[in-house]
Formats: C-alpha cells, structure tokens, sequence
C-alpha cells in the first residue's frame, strides 16, 4: 500500500495541475459545480479512497481519506458533493447490503451519477431518532411506505434514498426499524425543500404516499436498520470531524489573508486590537482542535471508532465552529448588515452566511445536548435521570 | 522510545512520592502556611525532578524540556506547593550559558534542593513595568520587583536587566551587598512572593544579548507550556473530584449525578479538561521544533486555552458540589485559588488572545499549516 506521505505528494502534484473550480455561493450552482468536481475526483481515482476495491474503492485506509482532505484544503479545492453517499450510505451498503446492491448502485454512488439522501429525522423524531413513525407495510414483493421525513438535505436533487421506516409497529422502539433503499423517482414521493436561515435551500420535507419499494432495496435483516444506520454514522462521525477541522483552518487562512490586504489599522487603535484579539480567540480554537484530533486520528488508524469519546469530539466541534465564525464575523461591525460590502478586506456576505450557518453545528448530528449526555453516562458512568 | 519509558517512570515515582510525602492531610497543612513546607523541595531534587530536562554533560538527565510537561501535570493534579517551575526549567536552559559561580548555584538548585527565584517582567504584558524591573548600568544593577515567588527562600536570583531596550541575564546570590528581599503576603495557597530590591548590584551578565533574547524567549515560552500542564492537571483532578461528589450526594432521593442540569455541567468540565490535556501534550511535544513565531503562537495559544478552561472547571466543580463547595473544609478552593494565581502568571486569555492575532496577522506567514497526519 502506497506510504502517506507518497500519497500526499501524488495527491499535490495531482491537485497543482487539477482544474479546481470556483465555488458559487449560488446553492444550485454551487450543486452542479461540486457534482462535475466529484465526476472529476473519480475518473482521477480520489474518490472512495478508504473504500474497498471489490466496492469500487482505492483500497487505502481512512488516514489515505484524511491526507486527501487536507491536500484538497491546502488547494482551495472543495470537497465533492455525494458527501452523505461517500461517508455513510456507501459504507452501509456496502458492510450490510446485498450483493446486488453493492453492485449496482455503488458505481453510480462513486461517480456522483446518483446523488444520496438519507430519510432519519421525522417532525416527531429528532434528537430521539429510534421514535421514527414513517411505516413500511409488505405487500407481495414490495414494501409499501407511508410517513414524512424532514432535515432530508439534498432530497429534492437525489436519485436515491437511504430510509429508516418501522417495519414492526409492535416492537419497542429502535427493535421494529428497517433500512431500505428508495429510487426518489418512485411515485408517491414529494420533497419540499426547507429555506434555512443562510438562505439556501439544501434540505427539505419529504413525503412519502404509498410508495411502492421492492423488498430487495432492503439493506441488513429486517427490523435491524437501527444496527445499519447507527454503526455506520458512529464510524463516519470521528472522520467527520477531522474533515470539518480542515474547512475551518481554510475558512480562517482565507480570512487573514484577505485582512492582510485588507485596511487594518494598527494594534494601537480600537479597531486593530479587536481584530487582533478576534484573530487570536479563532485561532486558539483552531489549536484546541487540532490538538484534539490529533487523538482522534490516532483512533481512527488504530481501528478505535466508534467509541463515546467521538461525542468529546463533537462537542468540541460545535462550539469551536461557532467561535471561530463569530469572532470573524464580528469584524464586518455594522457592515454586517450591508449585501456586497468588504469591511477591512472581509467579503461580508460570505462570513455572513458562515456565521449563520455555524448556529446548526451544535444541533445537526446529535445536538450538543445529546453529546453531553452521552458523555456523562457513558464516559463519567452517571446514572440516567 | 527509551525516553517515553523514562519519562513514565519518573511520572510514577512523583506521583508515588506525592501520594505519600504530599498526602490529603499533609498538603492541607502545606498550603495553610509556608512554614510548614520545609523539607519538601530537597525531597523533590533527591527523586532527581529538577534534573530531568538538564544536560547529561551538566549532571542531570538529559531529557527534552517537553519530558516535564507530564510531571507538572502531576504537580497541579497534587497542587503541589513549591518553586517547582524554577527549579526545573531554569537552570536546564540557562545552565550551558552560565559562568563557573552561576553554575554552582544552579547545582545547588538541582541537586540539593536549594530555591531559585526568577525576577522577569515578562509575566504580565497589560500590567508590564507595574510590577517592577530592573535596569543594568554600567555593571551594575537597579530596581525592585514586587512579586517575586519564593524570593525569601532563594539561594539564587536569576534576573532579567533591561540594558537600552534589550534584556540581560544575570545570576546573582542573594546575599550580595544590595540586595534586599521582604517577604510580602500571598494569596496562592502553593507560593510565598517577596519584593526584591537591587541597589546597585554588582553582576556581570550570563550571557550576551543577543543570546539572552534566545534564552529568554525559551524559558518564556516553556513557562507558558509548564503552567498549562499544571492547569490541565488542575483540571482533571477537579473533574474527578466533581463526579464522584455527584454520585454520592444524594437529593430528592437521587444522586444528584443524575440530574441533566448537573450532567452537562460535568459533560463540559470533562471536555475542557480533555481538550487542554490533548493541548499540552500536542504543544509540549512540538514546541522546541518550531520556528520562533510559531512556538511563540503555540505556547501563548496553549496558556490562553488553559487559563480559562482551569479556572471554568474549577467553577463547575465547586457549582456541582454546591453550598460546601464553597467552604474551606472541601478541598476546592485550594484548585481554585491555585488556578486564579495561575491564570495570570505569563498571561491570561485577554492578553494572549491578542498576542496570538497579533502574531498571526503581523508576522510574516507563520508556519501555520493544515497538514497534521
């Protein structure tokens, strides 16, 4: 297996020469971008990198993945879309799934030909996902699914859903929950797409009527989705994190170079100490989380995930996002509320829309309060209320 | 690898030593008065603590100064009452520099136990030139520090001159004539401060400017590292103490552990303990590989984090264990205190987070960088 550090070189001289596309803060545009980018990153063989070769992968291991990452930040280049389908639908089907399945869909997952949504949260079922009420009835060869997810993100510009319905309304909670694959061209499925406070349109409503899918689209045994759905998203969360560190460090390089340009007075003015202690408070976070990833590298390599001590990562995940993009964001003063402006050299509406974006950090994924939770009963061995 | 063993050994002789040496009773009684902790700095050179990171070639360990970072992390889990940071880190840096008399005084400090005291207005930069400083004119030396740990007990003063802008080093034993040194009161339960006077001292300096700069900026940055592993170990201990309260007390016939308010509290104590141990060890580990500027962001980064991460958890602790949380017969505010007094030796999170914006926006492109695996 190809060393990292040979990895990385390939993977610069790769990028140095790659036609990197701008990203649009456009949501449909910034779509069509990042799916030809993931069309690109796959005929270059840079995606599924940590995946089997029988999946279609490289074959290499999640610190190949992460190296990869880093190299991608280090060349201003985006990350491609089919993110849900790369790090958790994929990995499902294929640890869980059919044959079929891994065959004929995973290629497609890969190229970014088929874009992946994952159905979990339910009006009724958010941080308590296993209380899940969308319903799959059998019916011959077919399930026949009734129910509304939400918080569905991409589900409106998906081919393909990975859905948690109950397929056994008698069992206590996560014991009745199936994980089924669904064809959004189905009929029966309506997805409304929910306008988030940034502005975009990414995740939606989605509503299921009658929807007829055949029973082979099921992935694990039936009434065993909840063992799919979570060991999946437990692996994924530990490299997540170490991803989401490389976006921040971007976000916060890009960000001093443009105040460097920029019209900063000196430290001796109002101005220029506040941009100077903004600046340090972001950047220590960014410390304390390299720091810390530091460790959850080393239990990623060493096979080590999940574990509860991935909920440590997330919390301090959240609160690092926010800190980060609030101290910056603070810098655009009253130009915050100007469309177009660049106070001090800062494009106002994209730390605006960071900013606002920052606020789902701690409530997507296990909000920072479950976090906690896990924490004090699984790791401090608290007694539950 | 061989040094990692070494290192772990000795992290267990001092915790072994301060379990025993420094028990619940015993530091009590240390940290209510100074007078009661004769005996116990010898002890700590006899185990060999303050010959860990001195050169082989100078009769100590020869370990990197990094190989302290896990000791002093035992010295804040025990809060351990002493001259630990100058005992173990300055005569390891200034050693090499120092002349055959110096020299002496610095084997005293390590072999024997005896206390060195550091008068550097370097501690604080808002309150910079407030606590005192002293000048070097023409061979001699002027001035008064106000705080100045462990001056009354030192068998040797390393000071820091400021000679038209730029620092000297100079080593000095206390009963030169001019030297004056008071005791003043303390409100760190593990320090006695003095105010030391120099009039008209006569010395000559360590090293040469240029090189007393370098120094310097060593043993800055390395204090700055050093407290934060005795904050982290602040920390930790306080976690502990915090949940196992909880599990025992009892209210409205549960463990009061079990209460969701009581949780989270804990949930983030424990992440800002995890987050700062991760921290010293990451910074420790690089911190005398980096360029300048950038060991300068990582030590200053890391005593910001500390600073308010050791005193918040702290607060939690005391929050969880409610009303005798805040009295004198838990053991709380002993952390407590010891944090506040830390928080503020080489800088706390208001002056550092500038110092750190500032290196990051001023200096030329620091080695900043993504790459980590």
């Amino acid at each position: 297996m190809v060393d990292l550090r040979t990895y990385r070189a390939q993977a610069r001289q790769w990028l140095d020469t790659a036609d990197v596309p701008h990203v649009p803060l456009d949501l449909d545009a910034r779509f069509a971008v990042l799916r030809e980018w993931q069309r690109t990153l796959f005929d270059a063989g840079w995606i599924g990198i940590d995946w089997s070769r029988e999946a279609g992968g490289q074959g290499l291991t999640p610190m190949h993945q992460l190296v990869f990452a880093e190299e991608l930040a280090r060349a201003r280049a985006p990350m491609p879309i089919g993110l849900i389908g790369l790090d958790v639908v994929g990995p499902s089907i294929d640890h869980h799934g059919q044959s079929w399945q891994r065959e004929e869909l995973l290629p497609m997952l890969l190229s970014g030909e088929h874009i992946w949504c994952q159905g979990f949260s339910e009006p009724d079922a958010g941080s308590d996902l296993a209380s899940l009420r969308t319903r799959a009835v059998i019916d011959g060869d077919d399930f026949v699914i009734s129910g509304q997810k939400v918080w569905t993100s991409w589900a409106h510009k998906s081919q393909w859903c990975a859905l948690l319905v109950r397929t056994d309304p008698g069992a206590h909670k996560n014991a009745g929950i199936s994980y089924v694959l669904v064809d959004m061209s189905s009929p029966g499925i309506t997805p409304r797409p929910l306008e988030q406070m940034t502005g975009d349109r990414e995740f939606c409503e989605v509503f299921f009527d009658e929807v007829r899918v055949p029973r082979r689209n099921l992935v694990g045994e039936l009434n065993q989705g909840w063992t799919v759905a979570t060991h999946t998203l437990g692996i994924e969360r530990a490299a997540y994190t170490v991803r989401r560190r490389v976006d921040y460090e971007v976000a916060f390089e890009d960000a001093v170079a443009a105040l460097r340009e920029g019209d900063v007075p000196g430290p001796e003015t109002a101005l220029g100490r506040r941009v100077r202690v903004a600046l340090g408070r972001a950047q220590i976070a960014l410390r304390v989380l390299g720091a810390q990833t530091r460790q959850t590298v080393k239990r990623l390599d060493a096979g080590e995930v999940p574990t509860s001590e991935d909920s440590v990562d997330k919390l301090l995940l959240n609160g690092i996002e926010q800190t980060v993009f609030s101290s910056l964001v603070e810098l655009l003063g009253p130009s915050r509320a100007l469309s177009g402006s660049t106070p001090l050299g800062l494009e106002a509406d994209r730390w605006v829309h960071d900013h606002l974006y920052s606020r789902s950090a701690s409530i997507y994924g296990g909000t920072s309060q479950v976090q906690r939770n896990i924490i004090s009963e699984r790791l401090l061995g608290l007694p539950r209320g | 690898m061989a040094d990692n063993d070494t290192i772990a050994s000795l992290v267990a002789t001092v915790d072994d030593f301060l379990r025993s040496a420094y028990d619940d009773d015993t530091r009590r009684r240390m940290l209510s008065s100074a007078e009661q902790r004769a005996g116990l700095v010898p002890a700590l050179a006899e185990l060999g603590t303050f010959a860990v990171a001195l050169g082989e070639e100078h009769g100590g360990l020869g370990l990197p100064v990094s190989a302290l970072g896990p000791i002093f992390i035992q010295y804040g889990r025990h809060v351990l009452a002493g001259p630990m940071l100058e005992n173990s880190l300055l005569p390891a840096i200034v050693y090499e520099h120092a002349c055959d008399e110096g020299r002496k005084l610095l084997s005293d400090v390590v072999e024997n136990g005896s206390v060195l005291a550091f008068l550097d207005p370097a501690v604080t930069d808002h309150w910079a030139g407030r606590l005192g400083s002293v000048v070097s004119v023409e061979g001699r030396l002027q001035g008064t520090f106000d705080a100045v740990r462990f001056g009354d007990e030192a068998t040797a003063l390393l000071v820091v001159a400021d000679v038209d802008g730029r620092p000297e080093l100079h080593l000095i034993a206390p009963l030169t004539p001019g030297v004056l040194i008071e005791t003043v009161g303390s409100a760190d339960p593990a320090v006695n401060f003095s105010r030391v006077t120099l009039d008209r001292v006569e010395s000559s300096p360590v090293a040469d400017p240029v090189k007393a700069a370098e120094v310097l900026a060593r043993i800055r940055r390395w204090s700055r590292v050093l407290i934060a592993c005795e904050l982290s170990g602040i920390a930790t201990r306080c976690v502990e103490l915090a949940v196992e309260y909880a599990k025992q007390r009892q209210q409205f016939g549960r463990a009061i552990g079990s209460y969701q308010a009581i949780k989270h509290i804990l949930a983030d104590m424990h992440t800002d303990a995890v987050s700062l141990h991760n921290f010293c060890e990451a910074v420790a580990g690089d911190l005398d590989e980096l360029h300048d500027a950038e060991a300068d962001l990582s030590a200053a980064a890391l005593k910001a984090h500390a600073a308010t991460v050791a005193v918040s958890v702290c607060e939690g602790a005391i929050q969880v264990h409610g009303g005798i949380g805040f009295t004198a017969e838990a053991d709380l505010h002993w952390y407590y205190k010891r944090a506040l007094a830390l928080r503020a030796w080489y800088g706390d999170s208001a002056e550092l987070e500038e110092q750190v914006g500032a290196l990051v926006l001023d200096q030329p492109k620091a080695a900043r960088t993504v790459e980590r695996v």
